[in-house]
């Protein structure tokens, strides 16, 4: 303290811990108690005695209605997700980054909503043309293929773009004797082979450009298990042992 | 009512050990229980809204980053976080730099230690003793002090404020904090 003490008895320590708690302070003095606080423990013990004398006196405030955002305003700055009340969009301008969009999307379960995410993530970005195409005409497609118990077996990103469609296996089928091969069925039609695909690690592969018009909203993605090399003659020999939509984005 | 107060203060302090737990529905709690006294508080030292609320959320942030440093023998959870709230705003109030003395609202000086009707009610045994204490200072003292509190201002604009010399106005505050440490103890 750099004036007086006349009017104090107690010692110039506890004067600066009372009159930082009590706020009197100007913004260096201040600034210079509040970095004490932090570092001497003893310090910080008559501060928090100032405290409990003075602090009280915030009883008589009435309370204020606070706004319903700022809850999660402040999970957002602690930086964490709000799970319960769907995600803050991370990239507005981009619908990549739109978990809202993909919520809203109606798969089989969360888990294929959130396989289906997280490929895309993975797909677009690193495999996408040159330039990103322009988002009506070139937006992804994506299915979750299930098993009729609403299993998840794969994902898929078809990607018209460039051409493309990229599997993640998710719980794929037990390796045997057998492969997974997969097919593309449009309304009314005969399954189309797209291939053979892996039961484990991700695969991205051209889709067939004769066959592109039938990736459109709607139409199935579905896996049988064949005989190695692919079903013969390009027939499916099993019955599908999963199956999901092409959802447009 | 003291045992419903007892209560409520021990939950808060359960919470408070959760947080520093790093249990994140506990510090959700804490901000339901007591967000809306603390915004109070921010918005008696910031009058402006935005900048409340902002600081409101500091608060919590300072609040799950500090919990662990709640110590229930030092002050009841409640000083505590209000503690923490006032330094939050007086902080925010001291970086926006001046804030005329004269944008006081109008005998805030009486107006601001008269307890709400409704807040009454909660008053815990501390505050009790503490306003006894005040009772016996000096008027000008008492008041010197309350607008302090209340308002987070400093020696300067309470000098200015009340139109007496700075010296004075140390005079009357480091006088009033001497004497209610000795009536309050501790």
């Amino acid at each position: 303290m750099s004036d007086a003490m006349d009017d104090w008895t107690g010692s110039s320590d506890d004067l600066q811990a009372a009159e930082y708690v009590l706020g009197v302070q100007d913004s260096n003095a201040r600034a210079s108690a509040s970095r004490r606080a932090e570092a001497d423990a003893g310090f910080a013990a008559l501060v928090a005695a100032w405290e409990a004398r003075l602090v009280p006196l915030s009883e008589t405030i009435s309370p204020s209605e606070v706004p319903p955002h700022l809850w999660a305003e402040v999970e957002r700055r602690l930086g964490w997700q709000s799970q319960a009340q769907g995600a803050v969009p991370q990239k507005p301008q981009s619908l990549w980054n739109s978990i809202g969009l993909w919520r809203g999307l109606a798969f089989g379960s969360s888990t294929l909503a959130a396989g289906a995410l997280a490929l895309a993530l993975l797909v677009m970005p690193a495999g996408g043309p040159a330039t990103p195409p322009p988002p009506p005409p070139g937006m992804p497609m994506v299915a979750a293929i299930a098993t009729d118990v609403g299993d998840p077996m794969y994902m898929a990103v078809i990607d018209q773009g460039s051409a493309t469609i990229t599997v993640m296996p998710m719980k794929a089928p037990v390796a045997g004797a057998q492969v997974p091969e997969l097919w593309i069925i449009g309304e009314g039609e005969a399954p189309i082979s797209l291939g053979v695909v892996p039961d484990k690690g991700m695969q991205r592969a051209p889709f067939p450009p004769a066959h592109m018009e039938r990736a459109h909203h709607g139409a199935l993605l579905a896996i049988t298990m064949e005989p190695p090399g692919g079903a013969p003659g390009g027939k499916a020999t099993g019955p599908a042992v999963a199956k999901g939509a092409i959802q447009s984005l | 009512m003291a045992d419903a107060q007892t209560e409520a203060r021990d939950e808060l302090a359960s919470l408070l050990r959760h947080a520093a737990a790093r249990d994140r529905a506990a510090l959700r709690e804490i901000y339901r229980r007591t967000s809306a006294k603390l915004l109070g508080v921010c918005l008696r030292i910031l009058p402006q809204r935005e900048e409340a609320e902002d600081v409101l959320q500091e608060v919590y942030i300072t609040v799950w980053d500090k919990a662990h440093a709640f110590d229930p023998r030092l002050a009841s959870p409640m000083t505590w976080l209000a503690a923490i709230a006032r330094n939050r705003a007086i902080d925010r109030l001291r970086a926006l730099k001046r804030r005329p003395a004269d944008a006081l609202p109008e005998g805030f000086d009486i107006a601001d230690e008269t307890p709400d009707a409704q807040a009454g009610l909660e008053q815990s045994q501390e505050y009790a003793k503490l306003r006894g204490c005040l009772e016996i200072l000096e008027p000008r003292t008492r008041g010197a002090i309350s607008s302090a509190f209340f308002g987070g201002h400093t020696y300067a604009a309470l000098a200015e404020k009340d139109g007496v010399p700075l010296g004075t106005m140390k005079t009357w505050i480091r006088r009033g904090l001497s004497a209610l440490k000795e009536c309050v103890g501790r």
